[in-house]
């Protein structure tokens, strides 16, 4: 189903055999873990309105809250199977081998430290509030981010810390002072 | 209609504050809109909490301007850096980039202004006429009509999404069930809530809209270091020949005209327009290979249509409530907050908020104008931006605006799973747009379709009724061509890539 849309070499349809294998590996792999994740979802968010008795009183003509839940969650667990079936076709055909990763794992280092920051960030909020938090949270990053892209070069570093404050600043004081949202 | 224009025209001009939200929202769209790796989209959805604490009329204006100017902001990056700034800046930096580095940097950007600026408001004159004509045939439309628009317009959308159909539909498909999380509110029964009391008010549009168009991109852009970019700094002279300027005259006209009735469509979008306009242009040409050296025809066809790709997209916003595309999606939620959902009723209890719409695109158009005429050098220097400050600022407004919307922490952690989930739906190359889109049309979609079946009892109204059963079988039709295309594909041997 998707082959041909994704722009993906399908097995079979053509170019070198190695290469078309380890896409199909790769997608494969993709396929198979999207579907079971989707698969997953479908099942539980099913068994939660299964197991809801408001959701399946008689409305009278009405079809209820449950009626569109119901087939759309039929219509996501029957294309995650799709999926599921379609990742297994493509890892049998490339030999159930995954040369090479979907993911780079390396790479999802720093964007697992932004959302482990900005969940920090949400538990600090109630106790330093929102200013200090902010503060906090851009300087550290800014920094983090300049060290990426400049190693340790010192104008760059102090560019980011002062840029990242003032901005800090000006953003919380925007939205406390002129937009009236009352951040604490 | 015409009485309500002029009136808004009138109370907008003299308004100091409606005036300086409208530059500032330029200014500050042409910016975002300028920095690889800020959409549209993201420049929108960044920037839509600032229009909480404004009343209607003032967030239309700020808004309009950010979402118009930002189109344009995009073929700064295109020329200068050779990386579009927007998705409908793709096809401009083929020729933008080359000129630039031929010593006509300048030239260039006037250009693109000056194209930008009369496909808007081509577009803008294709809302006016089209729009009231689209909400007078809506108005005798009924529940079967309404859910039958709704599913072609999400079909469409997941259809025209970038990367695989199939992911498309299912994205949509979630974006439509987490739509159904909390209260239904026809019978007060709570849905999906898992016992956490803030999710029975439902999930955020904008939360979700800005975790998915905007700490998700985030997400994706500090993965590694920033790239090192070669920016063309030199502009020399702004204002090209006039004899060069007068040629290219009918190339702006008809990419406006290709870029407004694109943009029009449901799903279409400036990518999309920005293709075609190019590829007719190229092939009207005397001498097509000149395209893509760095001429000044390869410029002004594709920002010609995606300015005017603008108007287009509010067409179906206004007249339907189905958004044009990602942005008009962001829209609707500004709207939402407002208390307003657009539709054919607008016409008719919102006539003032209509005009102010198309006041609103008027004025952010030729404050574009003016201000890229004289601040086109200025705005080019933001492509120098320490990306770090960019970053960090973009996840906080983020973080900001998400609690602004309902004064509740709990949406921050809405807007990061949106985010994450973006993040990885990019990862794995599924659309992520579609969410979104099934979020704004899921409550539209599932009330008319209730409404219909008690209304008449069964499904027969879905096929009786002429326009519902033409828009069903278009939906359906665009399910089922890419299935019927891949076995076609495999049973004749033919490569569909």
């Amino acid at each position: 189903m998707s082959e041909a849309q994704d722009g993906r070499s399908a097995p079979g349809s053509g170019g070198s055999p190695e290469r078309s294998a380890a896409e199909a590996g790769t997608h494969g792999f993709r396929d198979l873990g999207l579907g079971l994740v989707l698969l997953g979802s479908a099942a539980v968010l099913r068994y939660s309105a299964a197991t809801d008795a408001d959701m399946h009183q008689n409305f009278g003509l009405d079809p209820g809250p449950a009626f569109l839940p119901d087939i759309l969650l039929w219509m996501l667990g029957i294309g995650a199977l799709i999926l599921v079936f379609q990742g297994i076709v493509r890892l049998a055909w490339a030999g159930w081998r995954v040369e090479r990763p979907l993911v780079d794992i390396r790479r999802l280092f720093v964007p697992l430290l932004m959302a482990i920051s900005i969940i920090l960030y949400v538990l600090l909020v109630p106790t330093i509030g929102f200013l200090v938090a902010s503060l906090l949270f851009s300087v550290v990053w800014s920094l983090g981010l300049t060290i990426q892209d400049h190693r340790f070069a010192m104008q760059p570093l102090l560019v980011s810390a002062a840029g990242s404050l003032v901005l800090a600043v000006a953003i919380y004081l925007t939205f406390k002072q002129l937009i009236g949202i009352p951040l604490g | 209609m015409i009485d309500a224009v002029l009136h808004a025209f009138a109370h907008l001009l003299t308004d100091p504050v409606g005036l300086g939200l409208c530059i500032i929202g330029v200014v500050v769209g042409v910016i975002l809109g300028a920095l690889p790796g800020i959409s549209s989209t993201m420049a929108l959805a960044v920037l839509l909490p600032f229009s909480f604490g404004m009343n209607l009329q003032h967030s239309m204006l700020f808004l309009m301007a950010v979402f118009s100017a930002s189109v344009y902001g995009g073929s700064i990056s295109a020329i200068l850096i050779n990386i579009p700034g927007t998705p409908g800046a793709i096809v401009t930096q083929m020729d933008g980039y080359p000129m630039a580095r031929n010593g006509r940097a300048g030239e260039a950007l006037t250009y693109a202004l000056l194209a930008s600026t009369l496909g808007g408001i081509f577009g803008w004159l294709l809302l006016i006429g089209l729009a009231p004509l689209v909400a007078s045939i809506a108005l005798v439309f009924q529940s079967p009509e309404f859910a039958a628009i709704t599913f072609f317009g999400l079909t469409m959308l997941a259809y025209a999404s970038p990367g695989s159909t199939f992911l498309g539909i299912m994205a949509g498909v979630i974006g439509l069930i987490l739509s159904t999380v909390g209260f239904d509110p026809t019978t007060d029964v709570s849905r999906f809530t898992f016992d956490i009391a803030p999710l029975q008010a439902g999930l955020g549009l904008i939360p979700a809209a800005v975790g998915i168009f905007g700490v998700a991109e985030v997400l994706q852009n500090i993965e590694h270091s920033g790239p090192r970019l070669k920016v063309v700094t030199e502009i020399k002279r702004l204002l090209p020949p006039w004899d060069e300027l007068k040629r290219l005259w009918p190339i702006c006209i008809r990419g406006s005209l290709i870029g407004a009735f694109v943009g029009a469509i449901p799903a279409a979008g400036s990518a999309i327009a920005v293709s075609v306009a190019y590829a007719q242009e190229k092939r009207m040409a005397k001498n097509p290979d000149r395209f893509g050296t760095g001429i000044p025809e390869g410029v002004v066809a594709p920002e010609s249509a995606n300015n005017s790709c603008v108007g287009g997209a509010l067409i179906p916003m206004i007249t339907l409530g189905i958004p044009g595309d990602s942005m008009t999606a962001v829209l609707i939620g500004a709207l939402l907050i407002h208390g307003l959902r657009p539709g054919p009723d607008m016409f008719r209890v919102h006539i003032d908020f209509v005009a102010t719409v198309y006041v609103a695109l008027f004025l952010a158009v030729v404050v574009t104008l003016v201000l890229g005429l004289y601040g086109n050098r200025y705005f080019a220097r933001v492509l120098q931006l320490p990306r770090p400050i960019l970053l960090t600022a973009i996840v906080l407004l983020c973080i900001v605006g998400s609690f602004a919307v309902r004064n509740s922490m709990f949406d921050i952690v809405v807007m990061l799973g949106f985010g994450i989930a973006g993040y990885v739906m990019n990862r794995v190359g599924m659309p992520t747009a579609p969410v979104i889109f099934g979020m704004v049309l899921g409550p539209l979609l599932e009330d008319n379709i209730r409404r219909s079946l008690i209304l008449y009892g069964n499904w027969s109204a879905f096929v009786e009724r002429p326009i519902s059963l033409a828009l069903i079988l278009l939906s359906l039709a665009a399910l089922v061509y890419p299935l019927a295309q891949t076995i076609w594909a495999k049973y004749h041997g033919r490569s569909q890539e």
